[in-house]
């Protein structure tokens, strides 16, 4: 936006919208991903009767997790994904805490390997990615053995992997073009 | 004032410390596992106005596939019901078959125990169908008997009385020649008249040309003065189109015991055109007490003589 000048001197009012589009702007990045993570897994805890609508769930919230903390992790600050994660657990079927423990586990690693992930490209993080998934299956799987002091089925665990993993490349095309579509109207 | 170097330490141990806190929501919902659930429960119960809307379209969704499903249902039990339709038609059809054929049955039944007709049984003791006659003698005791009086066999018409002897009589049968019976058409109630033809399918003559005869279609003697009605004969078959002719109930081939129904409902017998007088009377023709003439007797072989006996 250009600034108007009136008789050599800045337009302050013209100054102060500046500043709020960009506090703006920066909110909106700063929340944007926690938001729609929130969305997806309030919307996927309503009783829609849909087949592995909470393994979706749990993929999903991973899943976003994984891409905005390995391409913008300036777009998912970790207070605000701890926050996100804690009223995602509210709506979650899973053992209290256990997904908000695996969504800052793959924040971490993501934050941490971003760069060396960014060279080996997209193969490496969908594995990762499916890594993750896993240990949180696992996890979810082995707390329910200690609560129910039996063994269990390992079926949910493949399906929720290959639940996540299939999904993963859908969602990483999707947050990719509302990346996209978000830088635009920033420039703008 | 906090330090660059400060915030960075503090900056990477915000990770942990929260990684720490997750461990700790962890253990807290293995612990207290109850509060945990009430927790989500409560959570739920105050979302539950927005689960509702998130559900609406799923609910309205499942509600017009219930309707297709249910028009889809109606389309099915549509064809259904038109193929039931058409085998009840068919049903129909068969009951309407079946109660004319009852009712024809039990109007034969019904005939021999009316008290008002007089009939008596009587044994065929002679056969005198030839190539220019069909004709039985029947042993019928002392019982009076008429001219025209029909004679029926266990199912069906026979043929009519044409002479009557002290104890026997002869029955011209209806394929003779000189047989003229007026029928019914059950299915379409008009007349006909059954003509003898000396082949053991009678011809079906004069009969409206409105009302065709059908082929199968039941035919009943037609009730008029001097003639009970009713009275099965046979069904019609074509043995070339527009040749009916009909096929007799009765078995004419093998006659063993006729009953001839006698009453006062006979006028005059119908002019059997000389076939039957081919042979002799069996009654001599007296007139009053005389003995008959060689003349007399003469007259029989004659063309156009008199039909009557004597």
């Amino acid at each position: 936006m250009a600034l108007r000048l009136e008789q050599g001197r800045l337009d302050h009012e013209a100054l102060e919208g500046v500043r709020q589009r960009k506090l703006m702007v920066r909110v909106r990045r700063k929340l944007s991903p926690c938001v729609v993570m929130v969305i997806l897994a309030f919307v996927l805890s309503a009783p829609f009767g849909i087949l592995g609508q909470t393994e979706l769930q749990t993929a999903l919230t991973l899943g976003t997790v994984w891409f905005w903390a390995l391409y913008r992790p300036a777009f998912m600050p970790l207070l605000g994904l701890f926050c996100s994660g804690l009223v995602i657990e509210l709506f979650s079927a899973n053992p209290p805490g256990v997904l908000l423990f695996w969504m800052l586990v793959a924040y971490g690693v993501a934050h941490g390997c971003r760069v060396g992930l960014s060279r080996r490209g997209f193969l490496l993080s969908w594995t990762l990615y499916g890594l993750i998934v896993l240990g949180e299956a696992l996890t979810d799987w082995v707390l329910m053995v200690i609560r129910v002091r039996g063994a269990l089925s390992v079926y949910p665990i493949v399906f929720q992997e290959a639940l996540a993993v299939g999904s993963y490349p859908f969602l990483h095309v999707l947050y990719l073009w509302g990346l996209s579509v978000m830088e635009k109207h920033d420039r703008l | 004032m906090i330090s660059i170097h400060t915030r960075q330490l503090l900056s990477g141990l915000v990770l942990p410390v929260m990684v720490f806190l997750a461990v700790g929501v962890m253990l807290a919902g293995q612990i207290w596992s109850g509060r945990a659930i009430q927790l989500r429960m409560a959570a739920a119960r105050e979302m539950g106005p927005v689960y509702q809307g998130l559900l609406f379209p799923q609910k309205q969704f499942y509600k017009w596939q219930l309707t297709l499903q249910g028009v889809g249902d109606l389309l099915a039990a549509n064809a259904r019901l038109r193929k039931e339709n058409r085998q009840l038609a068919y049903w129909y059809g068969e009951a309407q078959t079946l109660r004319q054929e009852n009712a024809r049955l039990k109007a034969v039944l019904h005939w021999g125990a009316e008290d008002t007709r007089d009939y008596v049984s009587g044994w065929v003791v002679r056969d005198e169908s030839g190539p220019y006659l069909r004709a039985v003698l029947l042993q019928v005791g002392d019982h009076q008997v008429q001219q025209g009086s029909l004679a029926v066999d266990a199912v069906g018409l026979v043929g009519r009385v044409s002479e009557v002897g002290a104890h026997v009589v002869r029955v011209l049968l209806i394929e003779d020649a000189a047989s003229r019976i007026p029928v019914t058409l059950q299915n379409s109630g008009g007349d006909a008249m059954m003509i003898g033809d000396n082949t053991p399918y009678p011809r079906l003559m004069y009969y409206s040309q409105s009302l065709r005869p059908e082929e199968g279609e039941h035919i009943v003697t037609r009730g008029q003065t001097g003639l009970t009605g009713g009275v099965a004969v046979g069904h019609v078959h074509y043995l070339s189109p527009g040749q009916p002719v009909v096929v007799p109930d009765a078995a004419l081939e093998r006659l063993e015991l006729v009953r001839i129904f006698d009453g006062d409902f006979m006028l005059e017998a119908p002019p059997s055109a000389g076939r039957v007088r081919e042979k002799p009377p069996l009654l001599p023709d007296h007139h009053d007490g005389e003995a008959p003439s060689n003349w007399q007797n003469l007259r029989r072989f004659l063309p156009f003589s008199s039909l009557r006996n004597g």
